[in-house]
């Protein structure tokens, strides 16, 4: 049985979903032996992890190995290229060598950063210095907020100084993720990102882990070709860190509510989210207006209408119903980016048996938009909605919408349908035999076993 | 002679009505769906084989079993296959009554069917409430055309059934009529939804939209009172200190759209839903410009036995041995700043109970009833131990 190679690729783009599930603790395995044999520089934070919740997770994706081996089950079958080690310090990150400054080092303590600072780096300390971890109680409004975290820190917040953060010298150096800085004293917002895990792929806590398990991904550094994996990796590293939405050294919850924080990742042809929103009427009326709406209000308290004329991508994306806005866009998502064929659609063709036999949760799940767990979510949309518009117009449109992408994927059934024939006919040049083997294939048989790959994908990666 | 003709003509005609009738009793549509259904059930097994008779990953063991079982369906019974529905009043008397789904009859791969309805297989098991209660369609033809006819095939064509509230309460009344437990109403069936499915629970912010105009005597009167009560629950100590299994029994009535499957609930607190039942189909005809629907929906499927859910006697005597924690304190006063106690003083100051034990670690060892739910019992007991003395 022939599979063909748009087949294997559809595979491959699903393939992500399997880390947890793989079974290869061989990376890890000599993460920790690794650990063992040389006194790492930063001893393996017990402490609880947002990003990475289980050993085995952490071990493949956080703990320190500098850069001698790369991230995932097949960690081991590449080397990170060094600019890894700011991109996922967690892992990568290797100090600099400060040993001529050791004297200079010795004069100045861990609150005394910005003397130096501010002339080497005077854009950080200036940028600091206008943030409300520099003055943590400058209103009322903060002055509450800072108070509730010095009840859970049993200490006085004066100012969140380069220390708190980066570590109390140069000789413990670290780049700041949620776990070692932001998390300790945001927990709630620690948590609330970290429970993007339960609603499955595609979320933000796990888009590194989705960049790293694909299979070309590895294929590229095993060519050589490790530095073009850039363009994936600033955006899918955002996880583990608040600095894509909260940037430094501001730091501001309202900027993070402002639509063009996510404008800098959901952009493009692949998922054009920024552009169907900047040239829809609530993008048009953001853009006309938004420049005057009061961002610093949490979300929870925007009057819809007064404060904002139009609804920002915040503002419907992170409602978790109820009256709660929480740090987690993906608790209303249905359609889950729209790349799964639904369960709605009497698909004639190939895609009728998607994901091509292969059983590997969470990717063999099926989207199903009137399942009982969609149509809750639906509910809590339409109440959402229903703040500016009618219920009754507001759900006939989006199940319109359904309709549209149902038409869609029969539109695409059609053509895969072409597509099979013309495999079925061995009209395809080159074919399937004469291409080079699927990246990574061999390695993926002997791991997962037809159980897991199904057994027409087990027999073309043999 | 004519007469002899017309005779030898209709008997010809007559033999070949019988031959055609003959063929046809022979070979009935049905037989040709439930070899299609058997061939493909077939097809399946040889994909499972492939994969078990893989040298590396197979088992032999299994394979042969597959074997044997492609064997057998190669020479199937083809037979008509009949759910006995529960009739009007026969059914009691271990005899069927006159209603049948033969539906199974070429839908005859029951795998097939339970992967197709993996949340109704549980509630409604077919073999009792069968297919057209909810599919609709002539359960008891065997004909295609007339089987299917006002079918509901898939969730849309469920959803779209819904035009008005009576749809879904003749759906109640027929699972009703179906259920094995005696005297089940068409109101104990509210939670479930059109397509058999679990209701959703929307989450009071929805119904609140409207009813805090609607009806804003009842939205104020379930708002002062102590409807409320997770947040209490939240603070009490044993709830904090208590495992999941202990927060469940909390679940159960302080939250609303409680799933004890899943351990999850919708909303905290006693809230519009947890007495008027899920709201996916009030809603839909609220904000479908069918109010009148909704009013008959609500009043029709609502039920008047929904606070004994909660509201009965030893509820909480889960909470016994906390409970008794705080009535042994130094003072031997009731600790009536400790959250989920009730604020009322002893009528008579009370002496520390020794039985009991002060150390929360210890409490688990008290057997279930001895300190029963609250400072009050306790009192009681004390002063009739007291007067027995005297």
């Amino acid at each position: 049985m022939r599979v063909p190679f748009t087949t294997a690729v559809v595979v491959s783009l699903l393939l992500w979903g399997m880390a947890p599930l793989l079974g290869l603790p061989a990376p890890a395995e000599i993460a920790a032996a690794e650990a063992e044999k040389a006194p790492a520089e930063k001893p393996p934070s017990e402490a609880k992890s947002y990003a990475y919740p289980t050993p085995e997770l952490k071990k493949m994706y956080e703990t320190n190995v500098g850069l001698e081996k790369g991230d995932g089950p097949f960690g081991d079958a590449y080397k990170p290229i060094p600019m890894h080690m700011y991109l996922n310090p967690s892992r990568h990150y290797i100090r600099p060598d400060i040993s001529m400054f050791a004297d200079l080092m010795k004069k100045f303590g861990p609150e005394q950063c910005v003397e130096c600072h501010e002339n080497v780096t005077p854009g950080i300390v200036n940028a600091w210095k206008s943030s409300t971890h520099a003055q943590p109680k400058k209103n009322e409004y903060f002055a509450g907020k800072t108070a509730d975290i010095e009840k859970r820190l049993g200490r006085e917040v004066t100012e969140v100084m380069c220390a708190d953060c980066h570590g109390k010298s140069h000789d413990v150096l670290q780049m700041p993720t949620v776990d070692n800085a932001c998390g300790q004293c945001h927990p709630q917002q620690g948590e609330e990102l970290a429970s993007e895990r339960e609603h499955g792929r595609p979320n933000h806590v796990q888009s590194w882990e989705a960049n790293v398990i694909v299979p070309w991904y590895i294929e590229n550094y095993r060519r050589g070709e490790g530095a073009s994996q850039i363009g994936c990796d600033v955006c899918h590293v955002e996880m583990s860190r608040c600095d894509g939405c909260h940037t430094r050294h501001i730091f501001s919850a309202a900027e993070g509510r402002r639509p063009e924080a996510c404008a800098s990742c959901h952009m493009g042809p692949d998922h054009p989210d920024w552009e169907s929103y900047e040239h829809s009427k609530m993008g048009i009326i953001y853009h006309l207006e938004g420049h005057d709406w009061p961002f610093d209000k949490p979300l929870a308290e925007v009057i819809p209408g007064k404060d904002y004329h139009s609804p920002t991508c915040q503002y419907c994306h992170m409602y978790k119903g109820g009256g709660k806005w929480i740090i987690s866009p993906v608790t209303k998502g249905i359609w889950r980016m729209g790349t799964v064929p639904p369960k709605e659609v009497d698909f004639t063709s190939s895609l009728k048996d998607y994901p091509y036999g292969i059983n590997l949760p969470p990717i063999n799940k099926k989207l199903e938009v009137r399942s009982p767990e969609s149509i809750q979510k639906r509910e809590t949309w339409l109440e959402l909605c229903g703040r500016c518009h009618s219920v009754r117009f507001a759900r006939l449109w989006l199940e319109n919408l359904d309709e549209y992408m149902f038409l869609g994927w029969k539109k695409q059934d059609e053509a895969q349908k072409i597509m099979d024939q013309v495999v079925a006919e061995g009209l395809l040049d080159p074919s399937p035999e004469e291409r080079a083997c699927y990246p990574m294939g061999d390695v993926l048989a002997d791991a997962l076993g037809p159980d897991k790959l199904g057994m027409g994908v087990y027999k073309a990666f043999k | 002679m004519r007469w002899k003709i017309s005779f030898l003509a209709l008997s010809v005609v007559l033999l070949g009505f019988l031959i055609v009738w003959g063929i046809m009793e022979m070979k009935p549509e049905w037989k040709r769906y439930q070899t299609a259904e058997y061939a493909q059930s077939i097809e399946s097994l040889k994909h499972e084989l492939e994969r078990w008779s893989d040298p590396k990953w197979g088992d032999p063991k299994t394979a042969q079993s597959i074997e044997k079982r492609i064997e057998s369906l190669k020479k199937p019974r083809l037979e008509v296959k009949q759910i006995l529905l529960k009739g009007s009043g026969l059914w009691k008397d271990n005899r069927n009554g006159q209603r049948v789904d033969r539906c199974i009859t070429c839908h005859v791969d029951e795998d097939k069917l339970t992967k197709l309805h993996p949340n109704i297989a549980e509630n409604f098991p077919s073999g009792i409430y069968g297919c057209t209660v909810c599919h609709g369609g002539e359960g008891e033809s065997l004909k295609l055309k007339k089987a299917h006819h006002g079918l509901f095939r898939d969730r849309k064509e469920m959803l779209a059934r819904i035009k008005t509230a009576d749809a879904l309460l003749q759906l109640w009344k027929g699972l009703a009529e179906l259920t094995p437990e005696e005297g089940a109403r068409a109101s104990d069936f509210k939670y479930y939804g059109v397509t058999g499915e679990k209701a959703v629970y929307v989450g009071s912010a929805a119904c609140l939209r409207c009813h805090k105009g609607l009806t804003p005597f009842h939205v104020d009167r379930w708002k002062n009172n102590k409807f409320i009560t997770m947040e209490k629950v939240k603070k009490a100590l044993d709830f904090i200190n208590g495992d999941e299994k202990y927060r469940r029994e909390c679940y159960k009535c302080h939250t609303t759209g409680y799933d004890e499957k899943t351990g999850k609930y919708v909303e905290e607190g006693v809230t519009c839903e947890a007495c008027h039942g899920p709201g996916q189909f009030y809603i839909y005809f609220m904000s479908s410009g069918k109010v009148a629907e909704a009013s008959r929906l609500s009043k029709l499927g609502f039920s008047y036995d929904v606070c004994g859910h909660c509201h009965m006697a030893r509820n909480h005597e889960i909470r016994g041995p906390y409970m008794a924690m705080l009535e042994s304190d130094e003072k031997g006063q009731p600790n009536a700043e400790v959250a989920g106690m009730i604020k009322t003083s002893p009528a008579q100051p009370i002496k520390p109970n020794e039985e009991l034990p002060t150390e929360i670690n210890d409490l688990h060892d008290i057997e279930k009833g001895v300190a029963l739910a609250g400072t009050v019992n306790s009192i009681a007991r004390e002063s009739s131990k007291e007067s027995r003395v005297q």
